[in-house]
């Protein structure tokens, strides 16, 4: 079974950007990444995937129609396991509480740290135990 | 109609609606009322009494029949149960308990047949336990062992050994009824029955009593147990409401159950025996009780039947009655005509005899009491008549006596007519007066004397001769006795001389013998007690006056009295009429010539003299000191001339009373007094008696008017009255004309004061126009010839406007201002704060502005204060070159003008005020137009912070992506290196140093992508609101933290860096409440700032031994604290300072700084924290940065305050 992370931005060049990053891991099958453009898209793809080859979900915040943290309760209302990653442009205190406060595993601020979310990313497979 | 003739005239109309009334029963309906009357009432009270036995008699018969159906039915009822009892009797004996229970059954079973009223029987044990129950209507039950031991039926029975149960209905119709019957032995049980009572039911229904009549039985509640109707009794009625029923509950021996029964009769007889039916309507009602069950049978008729044979009776009685009133009315009417008719004829008889037949006679021959009235009527009749006779004679004499009184009656109207056609003409009233008493009184002269200063002269007369009348005439008789007139008037009364010649006082015999008279009455004319006039009447006979004669003649003379006085009224009033022309005459004349007094005083006296009868006289003025005549009046040449010129009155003339407060003086005789003016009169104009009246207001002597007579004849009083009337007329016409010379010279004033007024407003601002207007006007209306207005400087008084003094004294007065003094009249104005005079200055010992006075010429001198609330603020005088004092009305002017002249220079002085205050406000509106652009261009500032904010996220997010993606393809290229290596050695050259160039291509992506993510990072700071928290922090080691920091920085960013640090920090610096972060950004900034000038001028001025040095000192200034970052940099140029604080102004080379530190700095400390920033700096030598924070706790607020 695959694990899959699922990446929600309205930004097309976001899934360039991720699988050049995650390209060894991507190559080395450790995960796969699926890309939503908007929030909805994300929702439909979620509930397809079992909840258990779901590591973690990585969303922006600000996007037109449902915003991210709208997005975040009807995530973890239906996969209430899997964490879901804030990212934004916007990183002060006020957003930062309210995703918390939604449940959010936690929140990075852009422009992405890269090592910092391979980092969030590892420890979210060891804990399913699918670490290499 | 005897009544009515003898019923007294005073009757009341009442009493006599009352009488008629009485009179519509005659007596004929009297009499046989009394009759039938009588036998009705005979016949009624038999009737009754009868009527009376026959109801008792029916009622105790029926009622002892009733009684005794009721007995009957209680017997039977009672006979019935009676029997029940006995036939369950045989079940209770004791040894019925112990055969067995079939037997029991086989027992009820018999006795359930034997006596068909039976329903139900049933054994009940000791314990009150069902054992056995037999009934017709359902199965046996044997030992159903249902418990009744509370039930009454056991226990009841158990008490009393038997029980009779209440009456109940099984199926909505049978009566039931439950006996219980203990059986013999202790604890042996009980036999229950349930009866039928429908037997007692045929009983009662079959009783019959009358035709409509019935009988019920009720229970020991009242409650219906039997009764013909059966709904009734099914519908369970109560019959407890029925007073019968209620009655015969409530007593006493029935509610105490288990009595033993009293005896039916005596019971019954205490009840009602007339009572109501449940249906209604009255009956005869009997009960019996029925013992043992408590039950009463109730028998009852309706009364109308009980007492059928007493109706019978009463038709009877009623029969009769009407038999003896048919009798009674034929004999009653028979006797009353009997009686009447001859009365009526009496009646009658009497009524033509009150009709004035008195002739007539009434002929009644019934030989009783009725004849005998007939006769007195005809001895009544008979004596009227004879009366009638002497009153006639009787009314002949008075008819005389009134004709008498009618000609005199007349003869009096005649006089008065004529007195009151001819109300002028006095004579023709007396002459009238006196021909009437004469003729009416007989007597042959009569004659009417008038009062004329105090003697009677003969006025009228009648019959007299001439001769008479002229002796008359010549002889005005005084009173007194010896006359008759003289003695009228004296005693004031009427006085009768029966004979002139016989009476010893008369002593006027001349008189008497011209006339030849004897008898004599005399009639005084009074008026106001005293005796106007006389009336004399004379007889030429001797006859004395009748009472009635006399009394015509007083009347007349009182008739006279009044004739006389409505004479001498109009005589007053036409005089007065006269004098009110000639007033309303002179008063036109002062009316028409205001002002000239001359023919006013002309005319008055004209037309006083004319009304006085006199030719020659004056008027003439007091001035204090001198007469002046301003009117003459038939005087001429030089003493006229003299009188007009005026003259000094000498001490015997009458002027001197005058002047001593006499209203009037007259000399009777000029030419008897010492004087050179009487002299010159009596010479030079003939005049002799002199009456001189004076002409005063309010005591003052304003003058005099005299009249003169050219002999001796004093005026007399009526003649001062009329002359002094005049001379007041006079004095209103001197007082119109000086209110008119006053009213005129007020208007001058006014109108001068209206034109200085007019130029002082047009003039408003221009103060030295307004006070010159202001001095010329008050010169000259107040006819003085100089002015000047004189304002306070300081502790002087200084000229300001004059009108004129001549230049000369103008320049002296510029060096010599006046001081509050008495040493001149300004001086004394201020100095009293009120108008001040001087009369004559030369005469005054305390005024020594003698060089004013030498230089000015004036003598006179007025000075009035400027006040201003109550102070003096300058004072205006003015000046007379002669010595004339100036009058109250001139200084009430000038005090008017005065006061002109403190409004101007008040109006000048606030006008001035508010041009100042004026200037004042335009300079703060400008200052308050320069703060508003100032808070404009800030609010301009914080818009663009919004924007760069808004443009900064927007240009941060392509940006992330173009330094992603560097970073990216640098590795990517890293990467790719190795791969490369493996291809071919000709084109390895080529792709190595194409990779290069990408590979530092991306560097340089990167790089300018840096730098363009830090310009949008501090953008983005500027426009956060907050970051962090604030906190109590301690500066001195944030400032120590902050150098540390920015010198490891400075070193890391370049290697060959270094500086020299110097910290001077104060130890009682504290902490201070700020946000850390924030406040860190600054001082990195300003340290970093100071280190790149410091080596930039190092740079520029290598090898000289400059070293570069920054230092950072704290300052405690109490409740804020001082921050300094000096470096000893290149300073700041002065255009650079003006704009150095602007957003994106730098003068670092391009990509060394974001032109956004010191922005960022100045928002931190002084929006955020609301502290200072401040820069020193000397291009080439020094920048220092002073920062001041407030310690407040909450720098949030300071935020809010700034």
């Amino acid at each position: 079974m695959t694990a899959h992370i699922m990446v929600v931005d309205d930004e097309p060049d976001v899934s360039d950007l991720f699988r050049q990053q995650f390209r060894r891991d991507l190559r080395a099958g450790r995960f796969a990444i699926g890309f939503a453009r908007s929030a909805s898209e994300a929702l439909e793809k979620i509930s397809v995937l079992e909840e258990s080859s779901l590591v973690m979900v990585c969303s922006d915040i600000n996007m037109p129609g449902m915003t991210g943290l709208e997005l975040l309760p009807k995530v973890k209302a239906i996969r209430p396991n899997v964490p879901v990653l804030m990212i934004t442009a916007y990183s002060d205190d006020d957003t930062r509480r309210k995703a918390l406060e939604g449940g959010a595993a936690g929140l990075m601020a852009k422009p992405v740290d890269f090592v910092a979310l391979r980092l969030e990313i590892d420890k979210h497979l060891d804990e399913r135990g699918l670490g290499v | 109609m005897s009544e009515m003739a003898l019923a007294p005239s005073h009757t009341s109309p009442s009493e006599e609606r009352e009488r008629s009334a009485r009179r519509r029963f005659p007596l004929t309906v009297k009499l046989a009322a009394a009759l039938i009357g009588l036998v009705v009432l005979v016949l009624l009270v038999n009737g009754a009494i009868n009527m009376w036995l026959s109801y008792g008699e029916a009622k105790s018969a029926a009622l002892s029949v009733q009684q005794e159906k009721a007995q009957a039915a209680a017997q039977r009822v009672s006979e019935f149960i009676g029997e029940i009892e006995n036939q369950i009797g045989w079940t209770t004996r004791l040894e019925w308990s112990r055969v067995t229970t079939e037997q029991q059954r086989y027992d009820f079973t018999r006795l359930l047949r034997q006596v068909p009223a039976l329903t139900e029987v049933s054994y009940l044990d000791g314990k009150g336990k069902e054992q056995l129950k037999v009934s017709r209507l359902e199965p046996d039950a044997i030992a159903s062992g249902r418990d009744f031991s509370s039930d009454p039926r056991f226990a009841k029975a158990t008490a009393d050994k038997i029980w009779f149960g209440p009456v109940y209905f099984r199926r909505g119709s049978e009566p039931y009824m439950t006996i219980a019957v203990a059986h013999a032995g202790h604890d042996s049980g009980v036999t229950v029955a349930e009866v039928n009572l429908k037997l007692i039911w045929d009983v009662i229904t079959n009783i019959r009593v009358g035709q409509k009549g019935y009988a019920y039985v009720v229970d020991e509640k009242g409650r219906l147990i039997a009764h013909p109707d059966l709904s009734l009794v099914l519908r369970d009625t109560d019959f407890s409401q029925l007073s019968q029923v209620r009655q015969l509950l409530e007593r006493p021996s029935f509610a105490v159950p288990g009595s033993p029964p009293t005896s039916n009769s005596t019971s019954s007889a205490e009840l009602a025996e007339i009572a109501t039916a449940y249906e209604g309507g009255s009956v005869l009602t009997a009960h019996a009780e029925i013992p043992r069950l408590n039950w009463h049978v109730f028998v009852q008729l309706p009364l109308a039947e009980a007492l059928a044979p007493v109706y019978a009776s009463m038709i009877q009685t009623l029969a009769l009655v009407g038999f003896g009133l048919l009798l009674a009315l034929v004999a009653g009417g028979y006797l009353a005509r009997r009686l009447v008719v001859p009365i009526r004829r009496l009646q009658k008889g009497a009524e033509r005899l009150g009709s004035g037949n008195l002739s007539e006679r009434i002929a009644i021959h019934t030989g009783d009491e009725i004849e005998t009235l007939a006769d007195r009527f005809n001895q009544m009749a008979g004596r009227v008549q004879e009366s009638y006779a002497t009153l006639e004679a009787k009314v002949e004499t008075r008819t005389k006596d009134l004709n008498e009184a009618l000609q005199q009656q007349t003869a009096t109207a005649e006089v008065l007519k004529v007195i009151s056609r001819s109300t002028f003409d006095t004579q023709t009233v007396l002459q009238t007066l006196v021909q009437t008493a004469s003729r009416l009184c007989a007597a042959e002269f009569a004659l009417l004397f008038e009062l004329h200063d105090g003697k009677y002269r003969l006025a009228a007369a009648n019959n007299a001769t001439a001769g008479f009348v002229r002796h008359a005439a010549e002889n005005p008789i005084a009173p007194g006795r010896g006359s008759l007139i003289g003695r009228t008037a004296l005693e004031k009364r009427i006085v009768e001389i029966p004979d002139c010649m016989a009476d010893p006082e008369y002593t006027y015999s001349d008189y008497q013998r011209s006339g030849q008279y004897r008898s004599m009455l005399g009639v005084p004319l009074m008026r106001e007690d005293v005796a106007i006039g006389v009336i004399g009447l004379l007889r030429t006979n001797i006859s004395p006056f009748t009472e009635k004669q006399i009394e015509l003649v007083s009347t007349f003379a009182d008739q006279g009295a009044i004739a006389i006085e409505n004479a001498r009224l109009i005589n007053e009033t036409r005089e007065a009429l006269e004098r009110q022309t000639a007033t309303a005459e002179v008063l036109r004349v002062i009316n028409s010539s205001p002002g000239d007094l001359t023919p006013v005083f002309e005319t008055i006296l004209q037309k006083a003299h004319s009304l006085c009868g006199v030719s020659v006289g004056s008027l003439q003025i007091y001035d204090g000191e001198k007469f002046r005549a301003v009117a003459v009046h038939g005087f001429t040449g030089p003493f006229a001339a003299q009188l007009k010129v005026g003259y000094r009155p000498g001490p015997n003339l009458p002027h001197r009373q005058l002047l001593e407060g006499a209203r009037f003086a007259q000399v009777s005789d000029l030419a008897a007094i010492d004087d050179p003016i009487a002299r010159n009169a009596v010479d030079l104009s003939g005049i002799r008696t002199l009456l001189c009246v004076a002409l005063r207001k309010e005591n003052a002597l304003l003058g005099q008017i005299t009249a003169a007579r050219l002999e001796v004849r004093p005026f007399s009083q009526k003649e001062i009255a009329l002359l002094e009337s005049f001379g007041a007329q006079a004095v209103i016409a001197m007082e119109n004309a000086r209110l008119i010379t006053e009213t005129r010279e007020a208007l001058q004033q006014q109108t001068a004061t209206a034109e200085v007024l007019k130029v002082i407003s047009r003039s408003t601002f221009d103060l030295q126009t307004v006070l010159e207007t202001l001095v010329a006007s008050a010169a000259k209306l107040c006819e003085a010839e100089k002015a000047a207005i004189m304002q306070r400087d300081g502790p002087f008084y200084r000229w300001v406007a004059h009108y004129g003094f001549s230049n000369e004294l103008v320049q002296y007065a510029v060096t010599h201002p006046f001081a509050a003094n008495a040493n001149s009249t300004t001086g004394r104005v201020a100095l009293e704060g009120r108008p001040v005079q001087i009369a004559d200055v030369l005469d005054d010992p305390n005024y020594t502005a003698l060089e004013y006075q030498r230089l000015g010429k004036f003598r006179t001198i007025l000075g009035v204060p400027l006040l201003r609330e109550g102070a003096p603020i300058g004072v205006f005088i003015l000046t007379r070159d002669k010595v004339r004092a100036f009058n109250e009305r001139q200084i009430e002017l000038l005090q008017t003008f005065a006061d002109q002249a403190v409004i101007a220079i008040e109006n000048v002085r606030l006008f001035e005020e508010t041009q100042t205050r004026t200037k004042e406000l335009a300079t703060s509106i400008e200052e308050l137009r320069a703060a508003q652009n100032r808070l404009i261009q800030s609010e301009k500032l914080a818009s663009l912070g919004q924007l760069t904010a808004g443009i900064a996220h927007e240009i941060k997010n392509p940006l992330n992506f173009v330094n992603n993606f560097a970073a990216l393809s640098r590795d990517l290229i890293e990467e790719l290196k190795p791969l490369v290596l493996t291809s071919e050695p000709k084109e390895k050259e080529e792709i190595d140093e194409l990779m290069h160039m990408l590979e530092s291509n991306l560097e340089k992506v990167m790089q300018h992508g840096k730098r363009a993510d830090s310009i949008v990072k501090n953008m983005l700071l500027h426009s956060r609101e907050s970051s962090g928290e604030h906190r109590p922090v301690d500066v001195n080691a944030l400032v120590e933290e902050s150098l540390n920091l920015a010198y490891h920085g400075a070193r890391a960013e370049k290697p060959g860096f270094n500086i020299t640090l110097m910290k001077e920090l104060d130890p009682e610096l504290g902490d201070v409440d700020l946000y850390p972060q924030e406040f860190t950004r600054v001082l990195l900034n300003l340290i970093s700032n100071g280190f790149y000038a410091a080596n930039k001028r190092k740079s520029q001025n290598e090898g000289d031994g400059f070293e570069p040095t920054l230092t950072a000192s704290t300052h405690n200034l109490g409740d804020k604290v001082e921050i300094r970052i000096r470096d000893n940099g290149t300073g700041i140029a002065e255009e650079v300072k003006a704009r150095m604080f602007n957003p994106f102004f730098t003068t670092k080379p391009a990509g060394e700084g974001t032109g956004l530190g010191l922005s960022l700095s100045y928002d931190i400390i002084v929006k955020q924290h609301g502290g200072t920033i401040e820069v020193d700096t000397k291009p080439g030598e020094f920048t220092e940065f002073t920062i001041v924070l407030p310690r407040g706790s909450n720098p949030e607020n300071r935020e809010a305050s700034t």
